[in-house]
């Protein structure tokens, strides 16, 4: 293996990583506080997509007023679906996550009804190329490796340091405790559903223009966010950027060695951690409430 | 006496009435001019990733339906028939194909089958079809044993197997500058077809095949496979078996990542689909055997086609013309058979000569590979992305005997 090889192999892993932490994050917040895998993830990241191209592609819009319409209309379509769907099923944990699977189902029949199911293409937001050394990167992808970086960082910053941040983490430690301090957590519990929405959302947006959009472009992100959740720990922020960057090497570096059957190292990682670490890197115990 | 003049009266009479009903019904106007109803059933996706194909396959279907319709259908033993097309969609779905197939024969009781293009759902299908006497005229693009003891399913597209050497053996001519090559198909029967077609074509013609990439349907991250790829920096890359908006990404990626290159994509890539995902300016001089209105390889039954088509539709389908001419070949073979019987109507198909389709001059054949004369062979384009238009310059014709195969596609 040459230097170019291997140093473009690091590049598009580090690519590859945030790509998977971005898509992730939603996914990890709604289990760290409703206890609950939404299976619909890759259909509220679909939304995302299709919203900026609506706003920015079709609208001609800023790029960046689409990401923030998405966030904002997915923010209100996440309350919208907790207080209807997920908050009466919120003491079942396994009827919430087929109520989840469900809603999946329904917004991508809904979105190819709607909007057909010709794969559609986002306009890029920024154009050429980088070069890196040796090594050749879109400016589109570098955008998303600052903009990757940023949510994942603000996001663990709002958690940590900010009061809605902290009470959100109160939530999903004890609810029963948050309660008993004053906290509504009914009300808490929809707004973690509503920004866990608007992430998706923001990923979702984020990464159309480097691909495409149509119904089904949240089939395939949502089944390796799964798989950086669940190393990750579920529910641990932190986890899911460790899990992130873990996969994304893990692949890159196999698919790059050994073609397209390198795609199962990352499912015998997943294997052989659980078999060691059943909770994942940084997972813990949990409850369900 | 008079008992006898009585019987041989009566005798008369109901003579006369019998003569009388008979010419009646041999010469009835009323019967000669109402025309009976052919039912023809086309299983393709209308939903779903083949969706393009799908639909542009039922418009070229119908549209090849009413121009023989307005031309009076066809006349089978004195008795007149008009087409009619019953459209299912199978979602380019084995297991939806079933469900198509099985509408359509034993609920809509159609009387020939067109499609499906899905190699799976053919494959799914024919155990129905062939059970049941079906004359299916099919358009899969890979497959090589899909008519391989086949008694009622015919090929009208022709596959890479036969076109590849003479595609290639074009591109050898006109790019000699060109020598080593990596295959991308997707991993799946059509793109193992396309990948072997393709190579053994290549390989045959002397170039150098220095590997053979594969990709899951719905991959949008093709960074890795393109960074093995430019680590043996080919002079092309060869992306037949690839689908559109695969395509549109890899060639992106691999764009975005320095491969200079050429693309050639044994396939249709209609530019309209391809540039907004790959960018316009990536696409330029793609060579690949799909067609258009454009170019000066275009036949003039092709020119008309297109004005037809876009004067019903309003748009053009790059995919359509594939499929016109089944319809066509359908209705040739009824004619020939003077009947509706399938097994009559699959010898007449059978025993074609070389006749006219809108791609040129057609004829059945593959005896020598599939065992029947049931693959069709017309000549292929060769096209090239210009100015974000499909260009064609040449007409090519399809080898009926292709090279020996060396299984590509199982190679470690």
């Amino acid at each position: 293996m040459t230097a170019q090889i291997l140093a473009q192999i690091v590049v598009y892993a580090t690519v590859l990583s945030l790509v998977y932490i971005l898509m992730s994050l939603g996914l990890t917040l709604v289990f760290s506080i409703m206890r609950m895998i939404n299976f619909a993830h890759g259909e509220l990241y679909m939304l995302g997509g299709l919203s900026v191209y609506y706003i920015y592609g079709r609208l001609g819009l800023n790029y960046w007023v689409g990401i923030l319409g998405a966030v904002v209309i997915m923010f209100f379509f996440g309350l919208l679906l907790e207080r209807t769907i997920f908050r009466p099923l919120r003491h079942d944990m396994l009827a919430a996550c087929l109520a989840s699977l469900g809603v999946g189902m329904m917004l991508q029949t809904g979105a190819l009804l709607f909007f057909g199911e010709e794969e559609k293409a986002v306009p890029p937001v920024v154009t050429g190329t980088f070069q890196l050394g040796n090594v050749s990167i879109s400016n589109e992808r570098l955008l998303i490796v600052l903009v990757s970086v940023a949510i994942t960082l603000a996001l663990i910053l709002f958690i940590k340091k900010s009061k809605t941040g902290r009470v959100l983490q109160a939530v999903a430690q004890n609810p029963e405790a948050a309660s008993l301090q004053g906290i509504n957590v009914t009300r808490m519990t929809a707004v973690g559903f509503g920004i866990a929405c608007a992430l998706a959302a923001t990923a979702g947006g984020i990464i159309a223009p480097l691909v495409y959009v149509s119904p089904y472009m949240g089939v395939e992100p949502v089944l390796k966010a799964f798989i950086v959740v669940i190393m990750g720990g579920l529910g641990s922020l932190v986890g899911a950027v460790i899990a992130g960057f873990v996969l994304g090497f893990v692949e890159q570096f196999s698919l790059t060695m050994f073609g397209f059957v390198g795609h199962i190292f990352g499912f015998i990682i997943i294997m052989v951690l659980l078999l060691f670490r059943p909770r994942g890197f940084l997972g813990k115990d949990f409850k369900v409430h | 006496m008079r008992g006898k003049m009585r019987g041989r009266g009566i005798c008369f009479s109901v003579a006369f009435v019998f003569l009388a009903g008979l010419m009646f019904v041999l010469f009835s106007p009323a019967q000669a001019a109402e025309p009976k109803t052919i039912l023809i059933g086309d299983s393709n996706p209308l939903t779903g990733g083949g969706a393009y194909w799908g639909i542009g396959s039922k418009n070229a279907l119908d549209l090849a339906m009413d121009k023989c319709n307005k031309a009076g259908g066809v006349t089978i033993k004195g008795q007149q028939y008009l087409f009619k097309i019953i459209h299912e969609d199978d979602k380019y779905k084995g297991s939806e194909a079933v469900k198509a197939i099985n509408k359509l024969i034993f609920t809509d009781k159609v009387q020939f089958i067109v499609g499906p293009l899905g190699t799976a759902a053919v494959k799914a299908v024919q155990p129905i079809t062939e059970a049941q006497k079906m004359v299916m005229i099919i358009d899969t693009y890979a497959g090589p044993d899909i008519l391989r003891n086949m008694n009622y399913t015919f090929r009208a597209m022709v596959p890479p197997t036969h076109f590849a050497p003479s595609f290639f053996k074009w591109v050898k001519d006109k790019h000699p500058q060109l020598k080593t090559l990596i295959h991308i198909a997707a991993n799946d029967a059509t793109g193992w077809g396309a990948t072997n077609g393709d190579n053994d074509a290549c390989h045959a013609l002397g170039m150098k095949v220095l590997g053979s990439e594969f990709f899951e349907r719905g991959s949008t991250d093709f960074t890795a496979m393109v960074t093995r790829i430019l680590s043996q920096n080919p002079d092309f890359l060869s992306m037949g078996g690839s689908p559109p908006g695969e395509a549109a990404l890899l060639i992106k990626q691999a764009r975005e990542m320095g491969y200079k290159g050429r693309i050639i994509h044994s396939g249709m890539l209609e530019p309209s689909q391809l540039g907004p995902i790959a960018g316009w300016e990536n696409i330029e001089g793609i060579i690949q055997t799909g067609i258009g209105p454009e170019g000066p390889g275009v036949p003039k039954a092709m020119k008309q086609y297109f004005i037809d088509y876009e004067a019903k539709y309003g748009n053009v389908n790059s995919f359509a013309p594939y499929i016109y001419d089944m319809f066509d070949i359908l209705v040739m073979g009824i004619k020939k058979a003077n009947s509706l019987d399938s097994t009559k109507v699959r010898d007449a198909i059978e025993q074609m000569d070389e006749f006219d389709t809108i791609w040129g001059k057609a004829r059945w054949g593959g005896k020598e590979l599939y065992g029947n004369n049931h693959q069709l062979f017309r000549p292929t384009p060769v096209s090239i992305i210009k100015d974000k238009k499909l260009i064609c310059l040449e007409m090519v014709t399809p080898q009926e005997v292709p090279p020996p195969s060396q299984e590509w596609h199982n190679r470690k």
